[in-house]
């Protein structure tokens, strides 16, 4: 494929400082909670990404925006490597580049109306004048499902549903490419899930919308994406087309993770637990591959070095020296 | 067949608030037999945890109380018994497990107190006897290195041992009931699996029974016997979890299960449209019309009871109303 991805990530790494010591402090190690994480989206893909919790998902997210700077690695928009740009001009890649955040009971400020919520960021790109901001707001609003009657009504009016639909109306608002969406069903009912779901993959089809899809379950990963990268411990275990990946598991961890999930489907199948105990502390890491403490085939070599990505097969990459 | 470990009939839960009385729960009755794990399932809000406490009575005092209705355990009436007897039961006849175990835990005690305290209340165990009895437990629940584990403190544990804490803790006095609510909502995932595993074990070797509470239709299907699917304070369908999941009748239930990402690769999901109703804010009718695709104008104004569609299957549905027997 020639074509040049929409969004790519090349070798990103965030390590946070351990300190030490109350008034002096000193750097005694680091938590390395994304580490050497690479991928690319081409335009109106969905990547998912999928982990358990202290895996680093959110990191990656907040490293693509920007929101912290990463350790090292490059974040590639339409080619050109974002990193290294001012805040000011980090601005003008945040118009097409828009957030939707876990908990919308905490990510809407309370003391603002719609209308303010969703002009915040059209007046931070410097869209149009007071009428034509007014219009963009109300075609927002409409188009995430809510009507005219809201734009003076403040967060606390709303349910938890209509709150994360402010909240992608609020992404929306300045037309961006690429929306990151961190947890965005996660704190909702099923069926106020299904709801945002949907609506999510309608904006897509009508704007053709990019998104990084974070969550820890499973089943909306795979509702979703078209793309799945499976983090463990901040580093991508498997990275496959999301038919590949549920249809030809291979790495261990991917494969555990799937038997963990309890499905509608295939249930009753007691007993075939594959990973026992907990995900090790990021603070000290496994040596070699980290997935080797829980890994019912580690061999020598896995307690020794770490594994590379490697293609198994048409796009789909395993780290594991199983391969 | 045995008789049921719990029976609640007609269960009428009220909360006041601002002069007002809110139904957090309304005509819900329910049995749990023995070896038997029922599934408590809905949204948030529609009274699921309100039934464990009100089955445990510790329903938050001054604020709630219960109405009306039988809460029948060991061929007492639970509702009628004074706090005294209560304790007696609590904990020992009946525990619980509670959502967020880090929370559950008491920060400033070591585990091995925590776990001692029921015991000490409830038997005349010396304190050798209780450790023993605690060591095993802890050995039970899959706790590496229970010795240790005990002079730690809650913060020094994972979330998923913490866990296993609470479950061993809830099984120490050999409950015939235990009430888990949420158990596993706050683990991953591999963890949840662990545990889910773990109380399946458990029970088969006791024969308890058991009131699962959760939102995730998933670990109903893989944990329950039987299931009632709440809404809105009261129960809509009840059955056995292969009916639920292959032929369920409620406008309700369907809407649920489709709602569930869960092997449907493409499309949009089946999803309900609309909110959960605020508690008390409908006073008659079916609480599901407004979101319902299927309602009729009676379903509305009518007052639709729980009716027998099939063995051991009640739906509360005006479509089905007639088909079966009312009960």
């Amino acid at each position: 494929m020639t074509q040049q991805p929409l969004l790519e990530v090349q070798g990103l790494k965030k390590y946070f400082p351990l300190k030490r010591g109350l008034f002096i402090k000193s750097v005694v190690g680091a938590v390395k909670a994304v580490d050497d994480v690479s991928f690319a989206l081409n335009s109106g893909e969905t990547l998912g990404i999928v982990g358990e919790s202290g895996c680093g998902k959110s990191t990656i997210a907040k490293c693509i925006l920007r929101l912290i700077e990463p350790t090292a690695g490059k974040v590639l928009f339409e080619g050109k490597d974002i990193c290294p740009l001012s805040m000011t001009e980090m601005r003008t890649y945040r118009k097409y580049m828009q957030m939707i955040f876990q908990n919308p009971y905490a990510s809407l400020d309370p003391q603002m109306t719609v209308a303010k919520i969703l002009e915040e960021p059209l007046l931070i790109q410097h869209f149009g004048d007071k009428q034509s901001r007014r219009q963009r707001i109300m075609e927002i609003i409409r188009e995430v499902g809510l009507d005219d009657t809201h734009y003076d009504s403040y967060p606390h009016e709303f349910s938890g549903g209509q709150r994360q639909r402010i909240a992608i109306a609020r992404a929306l608002v300045t037309r961006p490419k690429v929306i990151i969406a961190d947890e965005a069903v996660s704190a909702l009912d099923v069926s106020i899930q299904a709801q945002i779901l949907n609506l999510m993959q309608q904006l897509q089809q009508k704007y053709g919308l990019t998104y990084i899809f974070i969550s820890h379950s499973l089943p909306v990963i795979r509702h979703i994406s078209t793309t799945i990268g499976v983090l463990y411990l901040g580093k991508m275990m498997e990275y496959a087309p999301k038919k590949e990946l549920f249809a030809h598991p291979e790495h261990p961890y991917t494969q555990g993770l799937l038997n963990a999930v309890p499905s509608l489907a295939n249930r009753r199948k007691k007993g075939e637990i594959i990973l026992a105990q907990d995900v090790p502390s990021a603070s000290n890491p496994p040596s070699g591959c980290v997935f080797h403490t829980r890994c019912p085939y580690c061999k020598d070599i896995c307690k020794e070095q770490i594994p590379e990505l490697k293609e198994v097969g048409s796009h789909h990459w395993v780290a594991c020296h199983l391969w | 067949m045995d008789k049921p470990v719990i029976e609640i009939k007609d269960l009428r839960v009220e909360f006041y608030s601002e002069g007002n009385t809110i139904p957090a729960i309304d005509g819900v009755g329910l049995s749990v037999y023995p070896g038997e794990t029922l599934g408590l399932v809905g949204e948030s809000g529609c009274g699921k945890s309100t039934v464990a406490l009100a089955a445990m009575r510790i329903l938050p005092r001054g604020i709630s109380r219960i109405a009306t209705g039988e809460i029948l355990f060991d061929g007492k009436d639970l509702t009628k018994l004074s706090e005294q007897a209560m304790r007696d039961i609590r904990g020992n006849d009946i525990s619980m497990i509670f959502q967020d175990p880090m929370t559950s835990l008491n920060p400033v005690y070591t585990i091995g107190r925590q776990l001692r305290e029921g015991l000490f209340l409830h038997f005349d165990y010396t304190p050798q006897e209780v450790d023993e009895h605690i060591l095993n437990m802890l050995k039970l629940v899959n706790i590496p290195r229970p010795d240790m584990i005990m002079k730690s403190y809650p913060h020094e544990l994972s979330g998923g041992m913490q866990q296993r804490v609470m479950i061993a803790m809830a099984l120490l006095c050999d409950p015939e009931l235990l009430i888990a609510d949420e158990p596993t909502t706050a683990l991953d995932v591999t963890v949840q699996a662990q545990i889910l595993s773990l109380m399946n074990s458990i029970q088969e070797k006791r024969r308890m029974g058991m009131i699962l509470i959760t939102h995730d239709l998933g670990v109903v299907a893989q944990m329950c016997q039987r299931v009632c699917v709440m809404y809105a304070g009261q129960i809509v369908e009840t059955a056995p979890i292969d009916t639920i999941l292959e032929r369920p009748l409620h406008p309700y239930t369907k809407g649920l299960l489709g709602s569930m990402p869960d092997n449907t690769d493409e499309g949009p999901l089946k999803c309900i449209e609309g909110n959960v109703p605020l508690p008390g804010s409908i006073s008659q009718g079916c609480r599901f019309a407004d979101r319902c695709a299927d309602y009729c104008d009676a379903c509305r104004t009518q007052t639709i009871e729980l009716a027998a569609v099939g063995t051991e299957h009640h739906v509360r549905c005006l479509k089905y109303e007639d088909k079966g027997v009312v009960i």
